[in-house]
C-alpha cells in the first residue's frame, strides 16, 4: 500500500514539475524567432518534406518553425475563424483550389509576392497571379493501375465497363481532395446531364468510397481492387521507393485535371514576416526539389524536375486550370450526396 | 413485518429464532441501520437508535460471514475498530491480551484474517464486537457457518465470553440448538411476526 | 450534503460537454429523419450481427476454455481480450490481409468488429460461469446429462448475463467509429458516421448536436434500464478459479475455433510486423517526433490517471454515504465525435498543461465508466459489508479508503493502470477531432496509417504494445511491492 502511495505521490509530483516546467516554447506573446506552420500528415511527417525543409529554413533563416498537424484545412480556418486574434498558425499548407474557392472569405489573408520568377506549365498559367495564395507543387489526377491490368481504360466511360465492377476505389469528395477533384473532371467534360447519369453508373460500380486518399490507395495495394483514384505521379514513388514497376497511370483522351497545392498566411498571423519568408522559401529551387522528391507531385518550378525521375512522366492532356467558384463545387456536391444518400 | 413491541434482556443473550423467510435478518438490518424504515423506534435505554445514522449507533455487530478486513491481521483488524471508537486506551490494549487468551486466538493474532479457518474468524470477530464497547452486541447467524464440531466448541467459547462480559446481546438464529444452549430470553419469529 | 454536491459535480462532469455545444450552437438542433432512420437501421444491423456472433462464439468456447488448467486458461482469457484493447486499427488492418478480396460495408463492418469483440465476450463470460460449471459438473456426469442438458443448466442461470454482454456489445457496435468510418466503404453509415459528416464535411453541426443527442438518449436509457435488471456479477479478470475437467461438454472444435482466432490475430499482426521492419524506410521511425510522442504519451496517461482517480474519490464518497451511483450508467458509452468536439471548439491553451488537462477531461468524459465498470465495480461490490461495517464501526472515510480499501485494490489497480495505459498511448481520435497540438504514439500511428505509410505504423504499433508491458510490468512491481504475486484473494 505505501508503495501504490508512494506512486501517486509521484504521479503527482510529475505533474506539478510539468506544470511548473514544461514550455514547449509557445509562450502567449509571440516570438519573431518561431514560426507555427498548419500542414498534412503527409507534409509534415518524418517521410514527407516537412522536417528537411524546416531544418533547411531555420538555417537560413533563424526562424524556429513549428508544424501543427492538420487533418483538414476547413478544420483549420474554422478554427482561427473562432480563436480570432487568439488564434495560433502563421501559415497553413496543403491548400488547394477548392479550399481556395470555399475558405477565401472565411478569414482574411495576407498578400504575399513571390520572390522568384517561376516557370510554369502553361495549362497553370493562372496559378501565378493569386497573390495570397502561392503554389508549391501540383500532379495531375489520373486512376492508377497495375501494369498487368488488361482492361482497355482511357476515357472516363470506360470506368463503367462490366469487367471493372466492384474493382474500382474512390474518394469521397466531401473529404478528400482527389475525390472533389475527380467530381469536378466529371462536370466539367460532360453536361450536367450527363455527369448526375455517368455518376449514378458509376457508383454502382464502385468497391468502395473511401474518406481519404491513403484509405483508398491502402485498398489498392493490398489488392482489394484493380483501380484507384490517385496522382499520374504516385507510380514514380514505387519505381524510386520500392524498385517497382508494376503500376502505371491512365491517361484520359478527356483530359486530365490538376491538383495544386498552396500555402499561405492568414491575417491572424502572430508571425506574419516570418510566415511570408517561408512562403517564398517554399518555391525557392531547393526547397521544390525538396518537395518533388518527397511528395511525389511535380514541382511548380519546371526546371527543377529536369534531369530527374519526373522529366521522364508522361505529360498528360490537361484541363485548364481554374478556381471554380463555391456554388458550383456546392452544387456538384449536392448531386453527389444526393446520390449517395441512400446507398447504404 | 408486524411487531407492535418488543423488549429485551439487558446483560444476558437475547435469542430471536425463526425459520428462512421469518423477517429476523430484516429486523437485524434495520437495528443495525442497513433498511430504514418510517414509524419504528428502537430504544436502548433512553435513546432511540432508529433516528440516528449507522455509524452513531454504537452498536458491535458479528455478521453470518464476519466480516473481517482479509487482508489485515486478526490484531490489526480490532486494533482498526478500537482506534475508530477511541477505545485504544492502555485498558483496552490490556483487556485484549486477557480475551485473546479467553478466546483461543494467541496462535492466529498475526495472521491475515484471509487466512484464519471459520472458528478463528468467528472468535476474532466476537472479539473485535466487543471490544467496540457497543451498546448492543448483535450476532448474526454466528455460527452457521461453521461445520458440526466447531460449532459445538465455538458456542462453549461464545457462551462463556459473553457470559463474562454480562454484555446485553442479540443472537439471531434458525437452530434450535443455538436456543438451547443460549437461551436466557427467546423471541419465536414466523412470517415477519412475534410469536 | 457534500455527498449530494458532490453527485450533482459528477452529473455536469458528464453533461458539460453537450451543454457546452448546445449553448455553442444557441440550443439549434436539427433533425433529417430519413437519414437518421437509414443510419440507425445500418447501426442496428451490425449491432445485432456483431453481438450474436460474438456471443455464440463466447458461449461455446466457453467450455473449451474452462476444460484447460489454471495457467493456460488465465492466460488465453487475458489474450483474448487483446483484440477490444488495442486500436482497432491493428484489427482492420489484419482483417484485409486475412481476407482477400475484403467485402467492405455492412459485411465487411460486421466481420471486424466481430473480430474484435468476441474474445471480449469469451474471456469474461467463460469467467462468469466458471463458479457454476464447476459446482454442476459433478451432478452432470453423475446424471449423465448431454451437451445440451448441460449447456441449458448454464444458460438458465447465465443467460441474462450473456444478454446483457450481448447488449453491451450491440451498443458498442452503435458507437463505433474507426471501423465503420474504414471498412464500410462509404456504405453502411451508421450514427457515429452520420455524426462525423455532419461535422466535417457538410459542418452542419446543428444536425450533428441533434443527432448525437438522439443516440446518447437512446443508449443512455437503454444502458439505465439494463442496470437495474442485472447486478453485474461476473467475476473481474484476474480472479483464480480452480482447474476444472469439462471435457466431456467441450468440444474439439470450439478449440479450434479459439485457436482460428488467437493465431489469426496474433499470427497476422506478427506476419505484418516482420515485413514492416523489413522495410528500407523503417530507419526513419526513429526520429524526434517519435520520442516526443512517447513522452507525451507518458505525461497523457498521467493526467488521464490523476483525473480518473480524482472521479474515482468522488464517486467512492458517494458510495460511502449510501447515494445511488446508477446515473453513471447512463454515461457508459458516449458519442465520441460529439464529445471530442466540445474541445475543438474550446480552443487550444498556451499552457500546455492545460491542454493536457483538456484532454484527459475529456478522455475521462467518454471513459470513466467503461473503465470503472471493467475494472473497479465488481470488487467494489464484493465488499459492500466491509463498508457496511466499517459504517458500523465509526471507521473515518479517508481511513476506509487508505486502510481498507485499497489494500484489497491491488488486482483491480493493476488491471486499470494496464488499461490507462494503452488507452493513453494508442490514443488519436479525441486528439483528431478536437484539432489538439498534442501527439501520441496513437496519432504517430494514424498520420502514418493515413499516408498508407504501413510499415511505420506497424512499427509504431509494435512500440505502443512494447511500452504498455514494460509500464504493466512497472506497475505490477509497484503495487506488489516489489515482490512478483499479488495478494491472490485481493
Amino acid at each position: 500500500m505505501k508503495h501504490f502511495l508512494g506512486f501517486v505521490v509521484a504521479i503527482f509530483l510529475s505533474l506539478t514539475i510539468f506544470y511548473l516546467y514544461r514550455d514547449d516554447g509557445t509562450g502567449h506573446l509571440s516570438d519573431s524567432m518561431t514560426l507555427k506552420v498548419y500542414g498534412s500528415s503527409s507534409f509534415i511527417g518524418s517521410w514527407g518534406p516537412g522536417p528537411i525543409l524546416k531544418d533547411l529554413f531555420e538555417k537560413q533563416t533563424g526562424i524556429k518553425v513549428t508544424y501543427l498537424e492538420m487533418a483538414d484545412p476547413a478544420l483549420v480556418i474554422q478554427k482561427i475563424s473562432l480563436e480570432g486574434k487568439q488564434a495560433s498558425g502563421d501559415v497553413i499548407l496543403s491548400l488547394d483550389q477548392y479550399d481556395i474557392s470555399r475558405l477565401v472569405d472565411k478569414i482574411k489573408w495576407k498578400s504575399i509576392d513571390s520572390k522568384v520568377e517561376l516557370k510554369i506549365s502553361n495549362q497553370l498559367a493562372g496559378i501565378s497571379k493569386l497573390d495570397k495564395f502561392k503554389p508549391y507543387d501540383w500532379a495531375p489526377i489520373a486512376f492508377i493501375t497495375r501494369v498487368d491490368n488488361s482492361v482497355q481504360i482511357d476515357s472516363l466511360d470506360d470506368l463503367l465497363k462490366p469487367e471493372l465492377k466492384g474493382k474500382i476505389a474512390l474518394e469521397d469528395p466531401r473529404t478528400s481532395s482527389p475525390g472533389l477533384n475527380f467530381l469536378s473532371w466529371v462536370f466539367k467534360v460532360k453536361s450536367a446531364i450527363d455527369a448526375e447519369k455517368f455518376l449514378k453508373d458509376l457508383i454502382g460500380q464502385l468497391h468502395s468510397v473511401s474518406p481519404s486518399w491513403s484509405a483508398a490507395y491502402g485498398l489498392f495495394k493490398n489488392k482489394q481492387v484493380d483501380l484507384v483514384l490517385s496522382y499520374a505521379t504516385s507510380p514514380i514513388y514505387h519505381i524510386v521507393e520500392e524498385k517497382d514497376t508494376s503500376y502505371k497511370s491512365l491517361e484520359f483522351k478527356e483530359g486530365h485535371p490538376s491538383q495544386v497545392e498552396f500555402a499561405a498566411v492568414p491575417e491572424s498571423c502572430l508571425n506574419c514576416e516570418a510566415g511570408i519568408k517561408f512562403v517564398q522559401f517554399l518555391q525557392s529551387p531547393e526547397a521544390q526539389k525538396i518537395i518533388m522528391e518527397k511528395n511525389y507531385m511535380f514541382p511548380i518550378e519546371r526546371n527543377v524536375q529536369e534531369g530527374t525521375p519526373f522529366d521522364s512522366v508522361k505529360l498528360f492532356k490537361l484541363l485548364p486550370f481554374q478556381i471554380d467558384n463555391k456554388e458550383a463545387i456546392q452544387k456538384w456536391l449536392s448531386v453527389w450526396a444526393e446520390l449517395r444518400k441512400n446507398d447504404g | 413485518m408486524s411487531i407492535p413491541e418488543l423488549n429485551f434482556k439487558e446483560h444476558c443473550v437475547n435469542v430471536i429464532v425463526g425459520p428462512s423467510g421469518s423477517g429476523k435478518t430484516t429486523l437485524f438490518n434495520l437495528m443495525i441501520g442497513l433498511l430504514q424504515a418510517q414509524n419504528w423506534f428502537f430504544y436502548v435505554g433512553h435513546e432511540n437508535l432508529a433516528e440516528l445514522p449507522i455509524e452513531k449507533r454504537q452498536l458491535g455487530v458479528v455478521f453470518q460471514n464476519y466480516e473481517l478486513f482479509p487482508h489485515l491481521t486478526a490484531e490489526e483488524n480490532i486494533l482498526l475498530i478500537l482506534k475508530s471508537r477511541h477505545n485504544d486506551s492502555k485498558e483496552s490494549l490490556a483487556q485484549i491480551e486477557r480475551y485473546k487468551k479467553q478466546l483461543n486466538l494467541d496462535k492466529c493474532w498475526s495472521t491475515r484474517a484471509e487466512n484464519l479457518s471459520g472458528g478463528e474468524k468467528q472468535r476474532v470477530s466476537l472479539l473485535r464486537a466487543v471490544m467496540s464497547k457497543p451498546r448492543l452486541l448483535l450476532l448474526d447467524e454466528p455460527f452457521s457457518a461453521l461445520d458440526e464440531a466447531n460449532r459445538a466448541e465455538s458456542r462453549e467459547i461464545v457462551k462463556r465470553f459473553v457470559a463474562d462480559l454480562k454484555m446485553t446481546t442479540l443472537l439471531i438464529t434458525h437452530d434450535h440448538k443455538d436456543v438451547e444452549i443460549f437461551g436466557d430470553h427467546v423471541v419465536h419469529m414466523s412470517q415477519g411476526h412475534i410469536v | 450534503m457534500m455527498a449530494k454536491i458532490i453527485q450533482l459535480g459528477l452529473i455536469i462532469f458528464f453533461i458539460l460537454p453537450f451543454a457546452a455545444l448546445i449553448y455553442y450552437f444557441h440550443g439549434q438542433l436539427t433533425f433529417d429523419l430519413s437519414e437518421i432512420v437509414s443510419a440507425l437501421i445500418n447501426s442496428v444491423v451490425q449491432g445485432f450481427w456483431v453481438s450474436l456472433i460474438a456471443v455464440v462464439f463466447g458461449f461455446f468456447c466457453s467450455f473449451y476454455i474452462l476444460s484447460l488448467s489454471s495457467q493456460p486458461r488465465k492466460l488465453l482469457q487475458k489474450i483474448c481480450i487483446i483484440p477490444s484493447v488495442l486500436p482497432s486499427l491493428f484489427t482492420i488492418l489484419i482483417a484485409f490481409t486475412i481476407i482477400q478480396p475484403f467485402p467492405m460495408g455492412n459485411v465487411g463492418v460486421i466481420i471486424v468488429l466481430a473480430f474484435i469483440y468476441s474474445g471480449y465476450i469469451l474471456s469474461l463470460f467463460s469467467q462468469a460461469i466458471a463458479d457454476d460449471v464447476r459446482a454442476f459438473l459433478p451432478i452432470g456426469l453423475v446424471y449423465g446429462l448431454n451437451r445440451a442438458q448441460f449447456y441449458r443448466v448454464i444458460l438458465i442461470k447465465h443467460g441474462r448475463y450473456l444478454v446483457f454482454l450481448a447488449l453491451i456489445v450491440f451498443i458498442s457496435t452503435l458507437t463505433a467509429f474507426t471501423v465503420p468510418m474504414i471498412v464500410s466503404g462509404g456504405h453502411s453509415r451508421n450514427l457515429e458516421i452520420l455524426i462525423y459528416e455532419k461535422m466535417f464535411t457538410e459542418f452542419k453541426w446543428s444536425a450533428a448536436l441533434g443527432i448525437g443527442l438522439i443516440q446518447q438518449l437512446v443508449i443512455g436509457f437503454s444502458i439505465l434500464q439494463l442496470s437495474k435488471h442485472h447486478s453485474s456479477r461476473a467475476q473481474a479478470i484476474g480472479i483464480t478459479t480452480e482447474t476444472l475437467s469439462l471435457k466431456k461438454y467441450s468440444s474439439v472444435v470450439y478449440g479450434l475455433a479459439v485457436l482460428a482466432y488467437l493465431f489469426s490475430y496474433l499470427g497476422s499482426y506478427i506476419y505484418l510486423l516482420i515485413r514492416a521492419v523489413q522495410s528500407p524506410f523503417i530507419h526513419q521511425v526513429f526520429n524526434t517526433e517519435l520520442y516526443t510522442a512517447i513522452s507525451s504519451s507518458f505525461f497523457f496517461f498521467l493526467t488521464n490517471t490523476s483525473v480518473f482517480f480524482v472521479i474515482f474519490i468522488c464517486l467512492l464518497y458517494l458510495l460511502w454515504h449510501l447515494k445511488s451511483i446508477v446515473f453513471l450508467n447512463f454515461f457508459t458509452y458516449m458519442s465520441t465525435m460529439l464529445v471530442a468536439a466540445c474541445l475543438f471548439f474550446w480552443g487550444e491553451s498556451d499552457y500546455v498543461f492545460l491542454n493536457y488537462l483538456k484532454l484527459s477531461y475529456i478522455f475521462n468524459v467518454l471513459f470513466f465508466v467503461s473503465l470503472y465498470k471493467l475494472s473497479l465495480e465488481n470488487k467494489l461490490q464484493d465488499i459492500t459489508n466491509q463498508k457496511m461495517l466499517s459504517k458500523i464501526y465509526n471507521i473515518s472515510f479517508s481511513h476506509f479508503l487508505f486502510k481498507i480499501l485499497f489494500p484489497q485494490l491491488q488486482n483491480q489497480f493493476y488491471y486499470l493502470l494496464t488499461y490507462l495505459s494503452i488507452m493513453s498511448l494508442s490514443e488519436f481520435a479525441i486528439i483528431k477531432i478536437s484539432g489538439s497540438s498534442i501527439r501520441t504514439l496513437g496519432s504517430v500511428m494514424a498520420s502514418y496509417l493515413s499516408s498508407y505509410r504501413i510499415e511505420g505504423a506497424f512499427v509504431v504499433s509494435c512500440i505502443m504494445i512494447g511500452l504498455w508491458l514494460i509500464s504493466t510490468a512497472v506497475y505490477h512491481l509497484i503495487l506488489s511491492g516489489g515482490k512478483f504475486g499479488f495478494n491472490k484473494k485481493s
